[in-house]
C-alpha cells in the first residue's frame, strides 16, 4: 500500500504524463463500478493494463472505489435495466446476444449494463477532473508543498520517512 | 572534437537532436510535465541557426538531471507499454501450452479432488481426456469411495462421453446433444469382481422378486419372545428351577457321601464273610466245638445285623428327604401353568377383528420395506445434495452481500435454454439386483424455453422378469402435471421361501403382474405412487401336519386362482409419509376363517409353554440329572441292604451248619449214653431181678424155716 502511495507520489512529481495517472485513475473507476465475474470486466482490465498510464493509480483507485460502488447498485440495475428494456434497443441487443462471445459479456444482465453505461458516461469527466487537478497540483501546489513548514515536519513522522525513502528509491526519474 | 562538444556527446539521445523550436517544443518540452523541470531544460537550450541546441559547458549537475528528463520523455512516448503487452501475451502463451499439454492431467486431478472434496471419499477418474476445440469430453470410468464404508463404492460408471456444441458454447450456452453413459452402479464392491450388496439381501430377503412375502408371520413369534425376554424376572418357574437345584445339588452331594460311607461298612462286611467262606465249616468234633463255631458266626451274623440296620435307617432317612424332592416335577408342570398363564394376560392374542386385515396389512409392511429400500439407496447421497445446497446458498449469501447481483432480462431472441442436455443415454446395473437401460430426453435450466418436458424411458431387466418405466418432469411454469411416471411389470412372481410360521405355512408363490403410476401429490407436497398388484396361480408348500388355519389359507388363496391388491404410497423428502392397501382378499379369508381364529388364544399360549420349556430346559435337564442321580442312590442303598442280606444268608448257613454239627454230636452222644444206660439198666434190673428172686427165694425159705419152727395157736 506505501509503495503504491509512494509510486503514485513519484508519478505525481516526476515527469511522466498526467494523463497517464488520470486515465489510471478513471479505468480503476471503471472497473470498481462493473461487477466481476464476466469477459467485460476483463477486457477492460486486459486493455487498462495494456494502455500507458499509471497501474498504480488504477489498483490503488480499484482498491479504494470498490467499497463504495455498491453504495450506486441501485442506480446502475436501474440504468441497465432501462437500457435493457428499451424497445428500440431489443433487436440490436438480441442480434448482439446471438453473436458469438459477446454473450460472454453478460451485457444482458442489468448491473453489467448499467455499470457499463456509466462507466463510459463517468470515464471521461473522471480523467478531465483529474487532468486538472494533477495538473493544478503540479503548477501551484507540489513547489510551496515542498516548501512549506508543514511538510518539513512531517517528513520527520516515522511513516512519512518511511514513505519518503520508498520514494527516493522510486525518484530516479526525477 | 573539444571538450564542450564531448558533454554535449554525453548528453542524452533526445537532448543532442537539433530540432526546429516547433519539433523542439512538440518533442521535448511537452513530454517535461513538471512546470520547473520546463523553465530549467528551456534556460539549458539555446537557438543556434532556428535550431534549439544544448548550451555548452553545461555542468556535471545538469547532465545528470538531462540524464534523468530524457529518461522521462522516452518513457511518456507512445500508447501501449511494450513490456506489459508480452508479459500478458507470455501468460497466454503458457496457459495455452499448458493446457494443451497437461490438460488431461488437469481434468483428472480437477475432477477427483472435486469428488473428494464433496463426497470426502477417494474417487478415481479413468483416462479422462478433453479437446478444447472439439469440446468433446470421454473417460474410461469413474469410481466413488463410500466413506461410510471403504470397502464399497458410493457410485460407479464406465465408458462416458459427450460434447459440448462449440457453437452454443460461443454463446454462453452450455448445450450437450447426447451424453453416454455405460455400466452406472451403486453401492458396488471396490473389487470390482465381487457382486455388489443389494439391499435386499442386507435385509435377509429373497431378492427375487418385487414383491416379497417373507415378513409375514414372524411377528407373532418375535412378540412372544420379547415379551418373555421382558418378564423374565417375574417368571416362578425358573426361580422355583434355580432354588430347587441349589437344594437337589446339595442333598445329593451329602447322600453321596453317606453311601460312600456305608459301601465302606458292606465292603469290609463283605470280606469278613469273605474270610468266613474261605475258611468253609471247621472239622466239629465235639459239641464244645460246635458251639464255640456257632458263636463265632453268630458273632458275624451279628455285626451284620447291626449294619444292615444302620443302613435300612439310612435309606428310611434318605426315603424321607428325598420325598420332598419329588413332587419337583408336577411342580415345575403347575408353575410353567401359572406362567403362561401370567404371560397370556400381559399378550394382546390377534383376535378376529385384529386378523380382518391380515393380508392387506403384511403386503402394507412388505411395501413399506421396499419403498424405504429405495429410500436406503437414494440416502446415502442426500448428505451431498444438502451439502451442495449449503455451498451454493453460502455462495450466493456471499455474492449479496458485496454487490447486488441485477437480473437478467430476457432478450426476445435468446429463447434457448443456457442449459441444456438434449439426450442421456445410460445404462447400467449388475447381475444381483438387474440391469438396466435408460432414455432421458430434454434436461434443461430453462424448461419454459423446451417444447417438451424432461421425459424418461427406461427398462429393468431381472432374469426373465421386466419393469418398463416411463414418464416426465415439466418444470414449466403451465405445466398441468408436474411429474408423471408409469411403470408396469408383465411377468414376474412373488415368492416366499422362510414360510409363514404365524399362519403355519412352509412357503408359497404367485405369479405376480403389476402396473403403478408415480404423479405429484395433488393433495400437497410429495409423490403418490399408485399400484395395482394382481396375484395369480399362488401355491402353498406346507408343514407333514398342517393346521386348520394354513389349509383353509392355502385352500381360500389356491380356489380363488387370482386375487388384486391396490396400494397407494405418498412420499416426499423426508421419506414415507402413507401406505394404504386394500384387497377383497382379506373379507374372504375372514369369512372362510370363521371361529377358527378364536383358536388362537390357545395357540398363543401353546406356543408361550413351549418358549418357557425351551427357555428353562437346561435347568430341567439339571434337575432330572439330580433326581436321576438321587433314585441311584436309592438304588444304590437298597443293593447296600440286600448286598448284607446276602451276607447274613451266608453267615446264617455257617452257623446253621456248626449247630447242626453240634447238635449231630449231642444226638450221638445222647443215643450212645441212652443205650449204655438203658444196657446198665437192663443188666441191673436183670441183676436186681436175679437178686430179688434169689432174696426171695431165700426169704421163703427162711420163711418156711421159721414158718415151719412157729406155729401160731388156732392153726
Amino acid at each position: 500500500m506505501i509503495s503504491f502511495f509512494a509510486k503514485i507520489l513519484v508519478a505525481l512529481n516526476s515527469n511522466s504524463r498526467s494523463a497517464e495517472l488520470s486515465s489510471g485513475v478513471a479505468f480503476g473507476f471503471c472497473l470498481a463500478l462493473i461487477p466481476g465475474g464476466n469477459l467485460l470486466w476483463v477486457m477492460i482490465f486486459c486493455i487498462a493494463f495494456l494502455l500507458k498510464h499509471n497501474l498504480a493509480a488504477m489498483l490503488l483507485s480499484l482498491l479504494l472505489l470498490s467499497p463504495l460502488a455498491p453504495l450506486l447498485d441501485p442506480l446502475l440495475h436501474k440504468t441497465g435495466y432501462l437500457i435493457l428494456t428499451l424497445p428500440v434497443l431489443q433487436n440490436t441487443l438480441a442480434g448482439l446476444y446471438n453473436m458469438p462471445v459477446l454473450p460472454w459479456l453478460k451485457f444482458n444482465n442489468t448491473m453489467v449494463m448499467g455499470s457499463f453505461i456509466w462507466s463510459l458516461i463517468l470515464w471521461l469527466p473522471v480523467f478531465i477532473l483529474f487532468q486538472i487537478l494533477i495538473v493544478l497540483y503540479r503548477n501551484k501546489v507540489a513547489s510551496k508543498l515542498s516548501e512549506s513548514k508543514f511538510i518539513k515536519g512531517l517528513k520527520k513522522i516515522p511513516i512519512v520517512s518511511k514513505l519518503l525513502k520508498a520514494y527516493s528509491k522510486l525518484s530516479f526519474l526525477h | 572534437m573539444s571538450k564542450a562538444e564531448k558533454k554535449i556527446k554525453k548528453a542524452p539521445k533526445p537532448f543532442r537532436k537539433k530540432l526546429n523550436q516547433k519539433k523542439w517544443n512538440k518533442k521535448i518540452i511537452r513530454n517535461i510535465h513538471i512546470p520547473a523541470d520546463r523553465k530549467w531544460l528551456e534556460e539549458r537550450f539555446e537557438p543556434v541557426d532556428n535550431r534549439m541546441v544544448l548550451k555548452k559547458d553545461l555542468p556535471k549537475k545538469d547532465l545528470k538531471k538531462l540524464k534523468v528528463l530524457g529518461k522521462a520523455i522516452k518513457k511518456n512516448k507512445g500508447t501501449v507499454t511494450r513490456w506489459k503487452a508480452a508479459i500478458l501475451l507470455t501468460i497466454a502463451a503458457a496457459v495455452a501450452v499448458f493446457t494443451i499439454f497437461f490438460k488431461n492431467m488437469l481434468l483428472e486431478r480437477g475432477i477427483e479432488t472435486g469428488l473428494e472434496t464433496l463426497f470426502e471419499a477417494y474417487s478415481d477418474a479413468r483416462e479422462p481426456k478433453i479437446s478444447l476445440f472439439r469440446g468433446s469430453f470421454t473417460m474410461d470410468g469413474l469410481t466413488v469411495q463410500n466413506k461410510d464404508r471403504p470397502s464399497r463404492n458410493l457410485f460407479e460408471f464406465g465408458n462416458t462421453a459427450f460434447a459440448v456444441n462449440m457453437g452454443q458454447l460461443s454463446r454462453n450456452r452450455y448445450h450437450i446433444d447426447e451424453i453416454t453413459l455405460q455400466g452406472l452402479k451403486f453401492n458396488s464392491s471396490r473389487d470390482s469382481d465381487e457382486l455388489p450388496e443389494s439391499s435386499v439381501s442386507e435385509s435377509g430377503e429373497s431378492g427375487d422378486s418385487l414383491i416379497d412375502l417373507e415378513a409375514l408371520g414372524s411377528d407373532a413369534a418375535a412378540e412372544i419372545e420379547s415379551l418373555i425376554e421382558e418378564q423374565i424376572d417375574n417368571l416362578q418357574t425358573l426361580k422355583y428351577l434355580e432354588n430347587a437345584n441349589e437344594e437337589l445339588s446339595t442333598m445329593t452331594d451329602r447322600w453321596e457321601e453317606l453311601f460312600d460311607e456305608s459301601a465302606e461298612k458292606v465292603k469290609e462286611s463283605a470280606e469278613q464273610v469273605k474270610a468266613l467262606t474261605d475258611q468253609g465249616t471247621p472239622s466239629i468234633s465235639s459239641v464244645q466245638e460246635a458251639a464255640e463255631a456257632a458263636a463265632e458266626y453268630k458273632s458275624a451274623y451279628d455285626s451284620l445285623e447291626s449294619t444292615k440296620s444302620e443302613l435300612e435307617d439310612l435309606n428310611s432317612r434318605f426315603k424321607e428327604e428325598t420325598q420332598q424332592f419329588q413332587s419337583i416335577k408336577s411342580e415345575v408342570s403347575t408353575l410353567i401353568d401359572e406362567d403362561v398363564e401370567y404371560l397370556s394376560s400381559l399378550i394382546e392374542l390377534p383376535g378376529i377383528g385384529d386378523l380382518k386385515n391380515i393380508v392387506s396389512d403384511k403386503i402394507k409392511k412388505i411395501l413399506m420395506e421396499q419403498f424405504s429400500d429405495y429410500y436406503a439407496m437414494a440416502e446415502p447421497f442426500l448428505p451431498y445434495l444438502e451439502k451442495l445446497r449449503d455451498r451454493q446458498a453460502t455462495e450466493e449469501k456471499k455474492k449479496k452481500i458485496s454487490r447486488l447481483q441485477g437480473s437478467y432480462i430476457p432478450l426476445e431472441s435468446a429463447t434457448i435454454p443456457r442449459f441444456l442436455i438434449s439426450r442421456i443415454n445410460l445404462d447400467g446395473g449388475d447381475g444381483s439386483s438387474g440391469t438396466f437401460e435408460g432414455l432421458i430426453e430434454g434436461i434443461s435450466s430453462e424448461p419454459d424455453k423446451l417444447d417438451q418436458p424432461i421425459t424418461l424411458d427406461a427398462n429393468w431387466i431381472k432374469d426373465t422378469s421386466t419393469v418398463a418405466l416411463d414418464g416426465f418432469l415439466d418444470m414449466r411454469e403451465d405445466a398441468e402435471e408436474m411429474f408423471l411416471l408409469n411403470f408396469s411389470s408383465p411377468g414376474g412372481s412373488a415368492e416366499l421361501n422362510d414360510g409363514m410360521s404365524a399362519l403355519g405355512i412352509e412357503s408359497a408363490r404367485a405369479d405376480l403382474t403389476y402396473s403403478g403410476t408415480g404423479m405429484s401429490n395433488p393433495d400437497g407436497e410429495g409423490v403418490l405412487v399408485s399400484l395395482d398388484m394382481n396375484f395369480n396361480n399362488a401355491e402353498f408348500e406346507m408343514p407333514d401336519d398342517p393346521d386348520m388355519i394354513a389349509t383353509l389359507i392355502s385352500d381360500t388363496l389356491e380356489d380363488l386362482q387370482s386375487f388384486l391388491v391396490s396400494a397407494e404410497i405418498l412420499m416426499d423428502g423426508k421419506g414415507i409419509q402413507s401406505i394404504a392397501v386394500s384387497t377383497d382378499i382379506d373379507r374372504v379369508l375372514q369369512d372362510r376363517l370363521g371361529d377358527l381364529i378364536d383358536e388362537l388364544p390357545s395357540q398363543g399360549a401353546d406356543a408361550l409353554e413351549s418358549y418357557i420349556r425351551n427357555m428353562i430346559s437346561d435347568d430341567l435337564l439339571t434337575s432330572e440329572k439330580l433326581a436321576s442321580s438321587l433314585d441311584a442312590l436309592g438304588i444304590e442303598s437298597l443293593d447296600q441292604i440286600n448286598s448284607m442280606e446276602e451276607l447274613q444268608a451266608k453267615v446264617d448257613e455257617l452257623k446253621n451248619q456248626a449247630e447242626d454239627r453240634g447238635d449231630a454230636i449231642l444226638n450221638e452222644a445222647e443215643e450212645k449214653a441212652r443205650a449204655e444206660a438203658e444196657a446198665a439198666k437192663a443188666e441191673a434190673e436183670a441183676k436186681a431181678q436175679a437178686e430179688a428172686d434169689a432174696a426171695k427165694a431165700e426169704a421163703e425159705e427162711k420163711l418156711k424155716e421159721e414158718a415151719s419152727k412157729i406155729k401160731l395157736p388156732g392153726f
